[in-house]
This record gives C-alpha cells, structure tokens and sequence, in this order.
C-alpha cells in the first residue's frame, strides 16, 4: 500500500532519514519503532508531504505522491499527532468535521459521520457534540483527534506518537480501544512511538530504526526472537518476551485440562501475570475462571513463545 | 466595609444568595464623601463676561438639604435594598445636572448678555461621586438584571440637556455659540481617527500578516513601529512638517491633492504611524501565538495555505488582535487633539483656544466630548471583542 522506495532526509550535512526503503502492509499496523531522535517523525511526516523528502520517493498504491497535489494528498491520509491538535475555536463537532467539509459533503451526511464516529471512538455523541476542545480531557481530546483522522474513513491513518500525552490508565484504555477500532477497521496505519510496549502490543508489524536507518522490519516475533543485530536485541531489552506477554490476555493461551486443586485467575488477566502468579504459587499450571466458570487450564509450557508460535502455525 | 457584611438585608429569600463582591461597600463610601464635601462648597461661579474673574455662588439651604439626603442615598439603598442601588446613584447623577441648570438660571438672570455662569468645583465634586457610585452600583448588581439601572441616569440627563434646561450653562453658552462649527469640528476628529485607524489597518493588517512567518522580518517590523511609538506625538508631527513641505514644493501635484507640511496630510501620517504599532504588534504576537499542533494538524488535514489563514489561523489571533485595534482607536482619539496645533482641525481646536485665552469652557468644550468618544469607542470594541471570543470560544 505504503512502499518507501530510499527515502532521504538531510537537513544540512546531516541525514535525519538515510536510505529508508519499506513497505507498509495493507490492512495491517505497522509500529514505527526507535530512540528519540532516529527520524520516525520526519519519516511519518514525508509520507503525507508536511515534509519533503531530499531524495526517493514514496509510492502510495503504486502512485508517487509527488504526482499529488499535497493538500489532495493529505486528505485521504488520516493524521493523528502526539500535541492532538484540536481547533480549539471550534466544537467537537466542527473538529470531527473538518476533513469532510474539506471534501465538500453535504451537511447531512456529515452530521451523521461525526456522530458515526463519535460513537466508534466512545463518546456519546449528544454529550460531546457541541463541547469545546477546552472542556475535554487529554484522552477524551485524543478520542477525538482520533475520530477527526478518520472522518473522511481515509483506507490510511497516519499517527505520531498518538498516546504519548496520556497518564498511563488513560493510555492503557485507549490503546485498548483502538485496538478495537483497527479490529474492526483494518486500516492500513504508521503508528510512530518510542514505546517498545506499545508497539509489541498494537503493532502487527514492527519497523525497528535507528539514526535514520532501518534496523529491522518484522512481526514482534520476528524481532524478539530473531533479532538482526546486536542494536535490535538491546533497545528491546532482555526482558522483550514478558513485555509482549503482558500485552496478551491469559485467555488466549488456555486449553482444556482438568482445573481441579490448581491456583486460579480470571481470564481477563494478562498473560505476565499470570506467569507471575505461577511463579508466586510454586504451579506451573493455573484455573482459568471466566465469570467463576472454570475455562480451563493455563500451562507454563503454553507460555514459552516457542509453543505458542507453533500453535498459531498449525492453526 | 459595612455593606459587605450584611448582604441582601431586606430581600433575603429570592435574593438570599446575594454575593456582594468584597470592596464594594468601600467603593460606596468613596462615592458619598465626594458628594458631601461638593454639595456644600461652591457650586456655580458666576462672571460678568467668560474672561474676567467672578464670584461663587453655593447652593440655597433647601439644595445643600436634598444634597446631603442623594449623597448618602446609594450607600442607604445598597444596604436596604441593594437591588436598587443603581438608581439611587442614577437620581444623584440627574440631581446634580438639575441642580446646575436651576443655579446656573437664576445666577444669570438679569445679568447682562455677556454674563456666564460656569460650574465651580462643587458640581464636579458631586458628579465625581455620583459617577463613583454608578460604578459601585453596577459592581453591586453585576450578572443581575437589575445592573441596567446604573444606566439609568442616561435619558433623564439627555433630556434635561435637549430641554434647555441646562441652557444656562456656559460650556452650552459656548458650544451653541460654536453651533455648526461645534459639530463640524466633532466630524472633523472622527474623521482624523476614522482615516488614521484605516489606513494603518490597511497597512498594519497585512504587514502583520507577512510579518509573524518571518522571524527577521516581525523583529524589524515591531522595532521600527516602537519607535515611532516612542516619539512624543508633538515631536512627530514637527518632524514631519519638514519632509511633507519638501514633497509639497518639490511636486506641486502633490501639493493640489492637499499634501502640504501643516494640516491634515502630516497628522494623518502622524496618526497611521501611531496606530501601526498595536496593530502590528498585536497582530503578529497573535498570528504567532496560535499553537504549532493546531497547525501541524490542520495542514495534515489537507488545507490549503489560503485555509489555513481563514479558517484557523485568523480565527483563533481574531481576539487578541482586535484588542490591538481597539487600542490604536483609543490612543488616536487623543493623539487626534494634538493634531489641531498643526492645523489638522478637530476637538482639539477648542482646547487649544480656550488654552491660549484661559477659557475653561472652551477647553471644556473639546475635552469632554474627546474624552466621552474614547471612552465610547473603547466599550463599543471591548463589546466586539467579548462578543468574538465567545463566539470562538476564548472568551469567559
Ligand atoms: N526542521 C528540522 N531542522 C533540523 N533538524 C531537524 C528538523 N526536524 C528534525 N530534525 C532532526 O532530524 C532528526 C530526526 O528527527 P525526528 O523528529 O524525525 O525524530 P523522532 O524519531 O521523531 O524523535 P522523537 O521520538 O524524539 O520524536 C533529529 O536529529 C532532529 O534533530
Ligand atoms: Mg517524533
């Protein structure tokens, strides 16, 4: 959908993207990964023109965007930033708005895509319509910003360090929700972050850089366990494994068994927790309760990623 | 002090919630003294003609009476009944204007033509607390419906006014002597600061524009404007009589579009400079002042430059910028007099004469309409910028 074909950033001598080739998958999120500083903004930001490359180019299903007009470009890419970006003289309404009233939609319809999408990202449309950017909170605002970037329902989102202002509860409900949201949208989304939890957790892909350079692109598996250079192992740290299991549910690693006599959990729990609990209990295998109702049971060879991986290629 | 601390006492039930706001009770009490001590010093002063010296004349028994009953009534009434403190001080208002229009009557009654009866120090002492008492009266019932009669001394003192029944008066003596010309040196000073304010708009408002992308360019911009800020307004207006009488005698066509070095060609230049600089600065320090995420994000949005400005940009700079203009307008008003002494015409004429000749009527004459157009104009635009601000949702 997305393919960087060696895409350049220099800003005087030195290169703030160098070389960078990569392909987006449609339909998937890829995490745009790294230390502060590695060029993940720069290379968000040539995708959609807000800068322009110094050299390659970008291909946007198979067109170079430089055939585009830049503001034709950008309003069928969703673009969601870290500082949200309201207009604050305007409602939320209004904000939601901008991209279709942009695109000349009649007013109609564009009363019920605000409303549409309010109700996607979890605010009550008759609540939250007619408020200001000033009466919301920073996740209600981001919920917003969110629905703002996919009022025109783009097929791409761009989103730079989206979650970054949030306390960690509000950040935590939101990655949630729009986990949800990708579940059932299947956009093709760049998600930029330095947060090696947040991309394990929403990326189905993950583009690893390092000072302007691509240091590995792959599934979250694919980096944990077959790292491409010493770099890749070091910035996910030693403890990568448990920091992708606790962004999975215990639930999804249960299988049937006899629950009798073991410690028990609620499905709900994550899976590090799970191995925590294990480790407290001296079990390597636990209850899994949904509601009370045994599930079935938890196993700690079920845990080791290697299992499970097999699982999910048999399946 | 003592209203303050027993609010609403006669109106508690609808009104038991009163929130009377701390200071208001010392702001009564600094409305009364003005309005005792005028009530018994001299109220009008009456010469044989408007230069020579004359006599005080004080208010009969009865007057200074009623007098002292109005000066202590809106502190009364805040306390009683606090609702209706604002026509308490609206009755002291009128009072005082009454009162001068029967002093001033039967001071020159049978005195010869040239005769004037003009205000002494006791009216203005007066007016000075009943207007100190409009003002703690509108404080007393701000956000109430009741504020309004703080107002409510405008009709009868117009009417009193157009009746003629202040006709006695000397600044009327003076202003229906003037007549026509009053009126036509009035238009003159609207149109001084009309025309100034215009053209530095025109100038300023895109300038402003250009400016606040380019960090070079606002510093120089801003730099210059506050040095013309800085100039005193009649150094300026000297400093350009030199360089617009050259013009003049350098291109006599110049010189048929009415461009010379005195007149209005030098104040108009003179007032544009002067309220360039709010403008501008104004202008650009709200232009910048609009966050950079709001930009970021309205240009990923696919906005077009021409967008960007209209939709966002000048939305959200609107009110700080007005505030700017607002500024300019009042400060013209009064730069606007100074320009009569180069021979610009407007109110300040009057002051000028009436300066040079020691008569306080004339001077009277021109200050306070002066005064009453910047006061105007400064709550008209104050009322556009609340009204913008709430609109995009800055204001309170
Ligand atoms: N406008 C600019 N002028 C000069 N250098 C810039 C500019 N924008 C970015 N850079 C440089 O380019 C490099 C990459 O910047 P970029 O913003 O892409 O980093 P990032 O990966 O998004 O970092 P962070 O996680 O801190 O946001 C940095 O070294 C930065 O200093
Ligand atoms: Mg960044």
């Amino acid at each position: 959908m997305i393919e960087l074909q060696h895409l350049e950033r220099r800003y005087g001598d030195a290169y703030a993207v160098r070389d960078l080739n990569l392909k987006f998958p449609e339909g998937e999120l890829t995490a745009l990964l790294g230390p502060s500083g590695c060029g993940k903004t720069t290379t968000l930001r040539m995708i959609n023109r807000l800068t322009e490359p110094s050299a390659g180019r970008v291909l946007l299903g198979g067109r170079d965007t430089r055939d585009l007009r830049p503001e034709e470009l950008r309003r069928g890419l969703g673009y969601v930033i870290q500082q949200i970006g309201l207009f604050p003289h305007l409602t939320v309404a209004q904000n939601v708005a901008t991209v279709p009233e942009l695109l000349g939609w009649d007013r109609r319809r564009t009363a019920r895509r605000v409303d549409d999408l309010l109700e996607l990202v979890g605010l009550d449309p008759a609540v939250y319509r007619a408020k200001k950017p000033g009466e919301l909170s920073g996740g209600q605002a981001q919920r917003v910003g969110v629905a703002r970037a996919l009022a025109a329902d783009p097929p791409v989102l761009l989103m730079d360090e989206p979650f970054g202002a949030l306390d960690p509860l509000a950040r935590d409900r939101l990655q949630d929700a729009f986990k949800d949201i990708q579940q059932r949208l299947r956009k093709t989304v760049v998600l930029v972050t330095h947060d090696i939890d947040e991309a394990l957790r929403l990326g189905d892909r993950i583009a690893l850089m390092h000072a302007g350079t691509l240091a590995q692109f792959g599934t979250p598996d694919d980096l944990i366990h077959r790292p491409a250079s010493p770099f890749v192992r070091h910035f996910l740290g030693e403890d990568a494994v448990l920091r992708q299991l606790a962004g999975r549910a215990a639930a999804e690693f249960v299988r049937p068994g006899d629950p009798a006599g073991l410690p028990r959990i609620a499905d709900t729990l994550d899976a590090r927790s799970a191995l925590g609990v294990m480790l407290r209990e001296g079990s390597d295998a636990l209850a899994v309760l949904r509601e009370g109702v045994p599930l079935g049971v938890l196993r700690w060879d079920d845990l080791r990623v290697r299992e499970a991986q097999a699982r999910k290629a048999q399946a | 002090m003592s209203v303050s601390g027993q609010p609403g006492a006669g109106v508690r039930g609808a009104y038991a919630p009163w929130s009377v706001p701390g200071g208001t009770g010392t702001v009564l009490v600094l409305a009364t003294l003005p309005m005792l001590a005028g009530t018994l010093l001299p109220w009008v002063l009456l010469r044989p003609n408007r230069l020579a010296p004359g006599d005080s004349l004080r208010l009969p028994p009865a007057l200074v009476g009623a007098g002292l009953l109005l000066a202590a009534l809106p502190l009364l009434t805040a306390r009683l009944f606090p609702r209706l403190t604002g026509l308490a001080a609206s009755l002291a208002v009128v009072a005082g204007f009454w009162a001068l229009g029967t002093q001033t009557q039967a001071a020159v009654a049978g005195q010869a033509p040239f005769a004037r009866a003009s205000a002494a120090s006791g009216v203005w002492l007066f007016w000075l607390g009943a207007g100190i008492a409009t003002y703690g009266a509108g404080l007393l019932t701000r956000s109430r419906p009741e504020r309004w009669l703080a107002w409510a001394w405008g009709p009868p003192v117009a009417a009193l006014f157009l009746s003629g029944h202040l006709n006695a008066w000397s600044v009327l003596i003076e202003g229906r002597s003037e007549g026509p010309r009053w009126v036509q040196e009035l238009g003159q000073h609207l149109r001084l600061v009309g025309e100034g304010l215009g053209l530095a708009l025109l100038i300023g408002v895109p300038l402003a524009v250009w400016a606040s992308g380019r960090e070079r360019a606002a510093g120089t911009v801003l730099g210059a404007a506050n040095a013309v800020q800085t100039l005193p307004s009649l150094a300026l207006l000297g400093l350009l009589i030199a360089p617009l009488s050259a013009l003049a005698n350098a291109f006599p066509a110049l010189r048929a579009l009415g461009i010379s070095g005195i007149g209005v060609a030098p104040a108009l230049t003179a007032l544009t400079l002067y309220a360039l600089l709010p403008i501008l600065r104004n202008g650009v320090v709200a232009l910048r002042g609009v966050p950079s995420g709001t930009l970021d994000a309205a240009r990923g949005m696919g906005m077009t430059p021409a967008q960007l400005f209209w939709r966002v940009r000048l939305p959200l700079a609107l009110p700080v910028w007005l505030s700017g203009v607002r500024q300019a307008a009042v400060l013209l008003v009064g730069v606007a007099a100074v320009a009569a002494l180069i021979g610009a015409g407007g109110l300040g004429t009057y002051i000028f004469k009436g300066l040079q000749s020691a008569a306080t009527d004339l001077i009277l004459l021109g200050a306070v309409p002066a005064a009453l157009l910047a006061l105007g104009l400064d709550a008209a635009l104050r009322g556009l910028e609340r009204l913008l601000g709430r609109h995009f949702g800055r204001g309170p």
